[in-house]
């Protein structure tokens, strides 16, 4: 009994970290329609860029907090991201969207090799803090530390003010008018690139954030990381169908719970991991082919 | 479109400009080359550059010392993948100058890669690579000083019974390491009395451990056995503290590792590994200073250690049998009796380093690793 | 490749095409054999700068590049016995030096890959990133008959070849409801599915891979051994390489003749427009399906020549990178050309070689510059050419 609410926690949190990559992808994809491939990898810059600022903030300011550290980190992950938009992503926009795979996947080889690079000791993992410390429940054989329930917080906020930045702001309108039909949006004189731009700062600011997150969970960042945590919210957006924030969502429970039951009940499970999710992201591919909770496109000739 | 073409040309300029730089190293009246093949890129970069600053550092204080002939270290990149590996393999034996070549972290690429040594008769060290299969061929060309280790685990499960530990949960990775600890302890330790109750292995750069730990703390065992390396271990034990798993942790020297400590962090108090005598040398601490001295910016690992007292055994060997027959020069490795910063080595007829089975026992107290 | 600048006249004699085609077809390979022998970092440059002039080149005067064509159609005979004696001739000029020898090996395995791929992204613009994977199936199907039961290099081959077709058909099937984005995700699925399984199964030898695969034999010779070829004695590589061309060589005629045949064309009209394509009756489940069966054929006789050459093969050498590298070696090259595909899996499998120089950051330069590729040249180094019907 007790294991199996030890495994509840497990799934929700990372639940909640899948969640906060998969509403990147998908939102990228639903605006912009290019699978950005290394948005795990952008999205796993923060920490580094975290510790890098602390660092040196230690140096400039002696007792700067860390909050300003992740605060910058995640602002400058944000123009990350429309520094990409800009000068790489748009380019690919209209181009067949293999094109698009190809220059995101070599993307994301060059992030990783440029923290690897650039980092101070950047080819060895470090370890990262964990961002709020003490455990806030224990009971028996059970423990749910604060940083897991400031995780599903945070997840629940931004996801809020996200849709209520979508569905009730005049810019998220635009950028649900670009989403839906990005010739007529010119029409009504929304300006796309001002949209692509803003769609990717709010992209991969919740990237940030959930990088953040994720290297604070397993108390490690390593260059590489980036590659299984873009796997797994791609798999995650996937499932719950591009372009869809509540799909999002419910997918990254979905593939949390497989994720942590293949572990937890097969021995050895660990290795087949992504088996199951890209089993998954398959079955839902063929079978529903808009995910989860998409809306079947129709055709226009 | 023109401007495009004006940046192609232009950049094209500039990577002229900058690969003319590092251009050196002209031939001098005798010098020889040794080569070096590890992960310099990708993810396990850490590995092959700690192990290739050793190699540099070996290299430096071979030309420092008395010797024939000038060597010039040639150092490539397998990037882990088995086909880049070769491609390497068969740049370095094709220079007619390159007399030996230590290499590789990936069990997998040195499997790809010492046939090639071998048939081309190049005496080849390996550094890292662990998995059994390498020297179970027998190639003679080649040979390994990294020991595989599993003998660490026979003291190490006597200690812990002895003390009246009757359960223990394992947890290893995927690879053959792994595997190979997960046999080779569960087989000791229950000889020894105890019982292992539960095991579980997740492949090496798993990094969130909660739902195999969880499971494997139903089991209720006394301690966790660790049968993997560095970074997995510290992820694991910081986890198992957070999770209230309030039992030691063991493992051997693939988690004995300053670094360890780092990433456990607080968490690593109470871990205890048994590691083989000989990681406490004089000449191993004059080779640390040396490499501290350099100012590398990576830091050294036990494969800056092994890739060092790989080339010390090839130039030993070169200075002794000579440059010019390297069938007579792999036998030469084969017969060495080196005594170098990992202790002394010697190989076994498959060329496997054999390691002196004293094993020492190292727990964490204070932030530190402290002999028991 | 140095076609003289003169623009085509239609006087063009038999002797001028002749000259024009074994000039063109010596440079080529001179340039190739320069580039392969390159070693020093300036060497790699100049070259690389030339090869970029001449594309430049080709660019500014495409009345060149058309005297060059039209040779080659005047000229066939010429242009066939050129070619034979280069590419047979080709091992000859690197004497000893497996080195070289082997990248050559390299780039022909790559280049019957790129051509699988290239049926469906070039021809019928259906992205695949699973070729890596049927590669891999057909390297693991030959070693595992070889080495559980003994089964000689030619006895395996069609197997493994059936068995990746099989996959390929498996893979194919969701093209029936999924298209463009959605199908390439399928695809990068399927292949890290693959990858994954490859690592865990027991029976494959886990992360470790498969050793110890035996050389071929024909008639008693064994290809581990050196090629005696007239009283000259070329690296057992040199097998390899006969037997890389020989399958190459077999993609290239599999290429043109499905290229000039109802399947080619029904290709091409569902690259044009699918909706169109179906309208006028071509049945695209099928097409669609037959060009990944057809995909993984070839590569899957890739993955068994590369298996038996190197003895070894690890879940690691089939990785969705492999896959990536392969779709940017088509896109780089030019889709649906296969000369082009055939450049860009010769550029792509020798640049990483060339790059060595940087040392750690190899892997970036790698990256960048298939990024600056993409974004200066989309189209590829030789864009895929009108159909031309008749004389």
């Amino acid at each position: 009994m007790e294991q199996i609410a030890q495994q509840i926690i497990n799934w929700l949190a990372l639940s909640s970290i899948y969640a906060l990559l998969a509403i990147g992808f998908s939102l990228l994809f639903g605006v912009i329609n290019v699978i950005q491939f290394s948005h795990g990898d952008v999205a796993l810059t923060a920490p580094f860029i975290a510790m890098a600022v602390f660092a040196s903030l230690g140096a400039l300011l002696p007792g700067a907090d860390l909050v300003v550290a992740l605060i910058v980190a995640i602002f400058v992950v944000g123009v990350l991201g429309i520094v990409l938009e800009r000068f790489l992503i748009r380019r690919f926009r209209t181009a067949p969207p293999m094109m698009a795979l190809v220059a995101t996947v070599a993307l994301g080889i060059v992030l990783r090799e440029l923290i690897r690079i650039l980092y101070p000791d950047g080819s060895n993992p470090h370890p990262f803090p964990q961002l709020v410390p003490g455990s806030a429940l224990s009971f028996g054989d059970v423990s749910l530390s604060w940083l897991v329930v400031a995780m599903m917080a945070v997840t629940g906020l931004l996801v809020a003010v996200l849709t209520w930045f979508l569905y009730r702001t005049g810019l998220g309108l635009r950028i649900r008018a670009v989403s839906q039909d990005i010739e007529m949006a010119r029409m009504l004189a929304i300006n796309p690139n001002l949209v692509f731009r803003v769609t990717f700062f709010v992209a991969s600011v919740t990237g940030a954030v959930a990088g953040l997150f994720y290297a604070s969970y397993v108390g490690l960042m390593r260059f590489d990381l980036g590659i299984i945590a873009g796997l797994l919210g791609f798999s995650a957006a996937v499932i719950g169908g591009l372009g869809n924030m509540a799909g999002a969502i419910i997918g990254s429970v979905v593939l949390a719970a497989l994720d942590t039951l293949v572990q937890a009940v097969f021995p050895d499970g660990a290795a087949y991991r992504l088996v199951v999710a890209f089993v998954l992201v398959v079955l839902v591919l063929v079978f529903r082919p808009a995910g989860l909770l998409g809306r079947t496109v129709v055709e226009k000739v | 479109m023109s401007i495009n073409r004006r940046l192609l040309i232009l950049s094209s300029i500039a990577l002229a400009a900058l690969l003319a730089g590092p251009n050196a190293a002209m031939a001098q009246d005798k010098t020889v080359k040794i080569g070096f093949i590890g992960p310099l890129s990708g993810g396990n970069a850490h590995h092959g550059l700690a192990a290739r600053n050793g190699f540099r550092l070996a290299v430096e204080h071979a030309n420092a010392s008395d010797l024939p002939f000038k060597i010039e270290p040639v150092i490539l990149d397998d990037a882990s993948d088995p086909p880049t590996g070769v491609n390497a393999a068969l740049k370095l034996v094709n220079d007619r100058d390159v007399i030996g070549a230590i290499g590789h972290w990936n069990s997998p690429v040195a499997l790809a890669t010492t046939p090639v040594f071998n048939r081309s008769r190049v005496p080849f060290i390996i550094w890292g690579a662990i998995s059994p299969r390498v020297t179970a061929q027998n190639l003679p060309f080649v040979t390994r000083v990294t020991p595989t280790l599993i003998a660490e685990n026979a003291p190490l499960a006597e200690t812990i019974a002895n003390k009246g530990v009757k359960n223990l949960v394992i947890l290893s990775d995927t690879s053959d390491y792994g595997k190979q600890n997960t046999l080779s302890f569960t087989e000791l330790f229950e000889k020894a009395g105890g019982k292992i109750v539960a095991a579980d292995a997740a492949p090496v750069g798993t990094t969130d451990f909660r739902a195999i730990l969880t499971k494997l703390k139903a089991a209720n065992a006394e301690g966790l056995y660790f049968g993997g390396v560095i970074t997995e271990a510290g992820v694991v034990r910081k986890q198992m503290k957070e999770l209230g798993m309030d039992v030691p942790m063991y493992g051997i020297s693939g988690i004995y590792d300053p670094k360890f400590i780092e990433i456990a962090g607080d968490a690593a108090e109470g871990t205890i590994v048994g590691v083989r005598q000989a990681q406490d040398n004089p000449k191993a601490d004059a080779m640390t200073k040396a490499y501290e001295a350099k100012k590398y910016p990576e830091p050294h690992s036990h494969y800056t250690m092994f890739a060092y007292d790989a080339v010390g055994i090839l130039v030993d060997a070169m200075k002794k049998h000579g440059i010019d027959d390297k069938a007579a020069l792999a036998k030469a490795i084969r017969d060495i009796k080196y005594d170098g910063v990992l202790g002394e080595t010697t190989f076994d007829p498959t060329g496997q380093t054999q390691v002196s089975v004293a094993i020492m026992l190292f727990a964490v107290k204070d932030g530190k690793w402290v002999k028991m | 490749m140095k076609a003289d600048g003169a623009p085509a006249t239609k006087t063009f004699s038999t002797l001028r095409a002749g000259t024009v085609v074994i000039g063109s077809s010596l440079a080529v390979a001179a340039f190739l054999w320069a580039f392969i022998t390159a070693d020093s970092t300036i060497a790699v440059v100049a070259l690389l700068v030339l090869l970029a002039a001449f594309f430049f080149g080709l660019e500014r005067y495409p009345q060149a590049e058309a005297v060059v064509v039209r040779s080659f159609a005047e000229a066939r005979v010429t242009a066939a016995i050129v070619w034979l004696v280069i590419v047979l001739g080709f091992p000859f000029l690197f004497g000893q030096n497996t080195y070289f020898l082997h990248l050559l090996v390299m780039c022909l395995i790559y280049s019957v890959l790129a051509i699988a791929l290239n049926f469906q992204l070039g021809s019928a613009n259906i992205p695949n990133f699973a070729t890596g994977a049927t590669y891999g199936i057909g390297a693991y199907c030959s070693a595992l008959l070889a080495l559980e039961f003994g089964w000689s290099f030619w006895a395996t081959l069609p197997f493994a070849a059936l068995a990746a077709t099989l996959f390929g058909f498996i893979i194919g099937l969701p093209s029936m409801r999924t298209r463009d984005a959605y199908l390439a995700l399928v695809t990068i699925a399927c292949g890290v599915i693959i990858h994954q399984l490859l690592n865990n199964f027991e029976w494959t030898g886990g992360p470790q891979g498969l050793i110890g695969i035996p050389a071929p034999t024909l008639f008693g010779y064994s290809f581990a051994s050196p090629l005696p070829v007239f009283g000259y004695t070329l690296p057992f590589q040199a097998n390899f390489y006969y037997l890389a061309l020989a399958l190459l060589a077999l993609s290239i005629v599999v290429a043109n003749r499905l290229h000039q045949s109802r399947i080619g064309l029904a290709w091409n009209a569902l690259r044009a427009d699918e909706i169109a394509a179906r309208a006028v009756g071509i049945n695209v489940v099928w097409y669609k399906v037959l060009a990944f069966a057809v995909d993984a054929f070839l590569a899957a006789f890739a993955g068994v020549v590369y298996a038996f050459y190197i003895s070894y093969i690890a879940p690691d050498n089939f990785t969705f990178l492999v896959s990536v590298t392969l779709m940017t070696m088509v896109i780089v090259g030019g889709m649906d050309n296969v000369i082009g595909v055939i450049l860009g899996a010769f550029l792509l499998t020798l640049l990483p070689e060339k790059l060595r120089a940087f040392s750690d950051y190899r892997l970036l330069f790698y990256g960048l510059v298939v990024i600056a590729f993409l974004m200066i040249r989309p189209q590829g180094l030789l864009p895929q050419r009108l159909r031309s019907y008749g004389a």
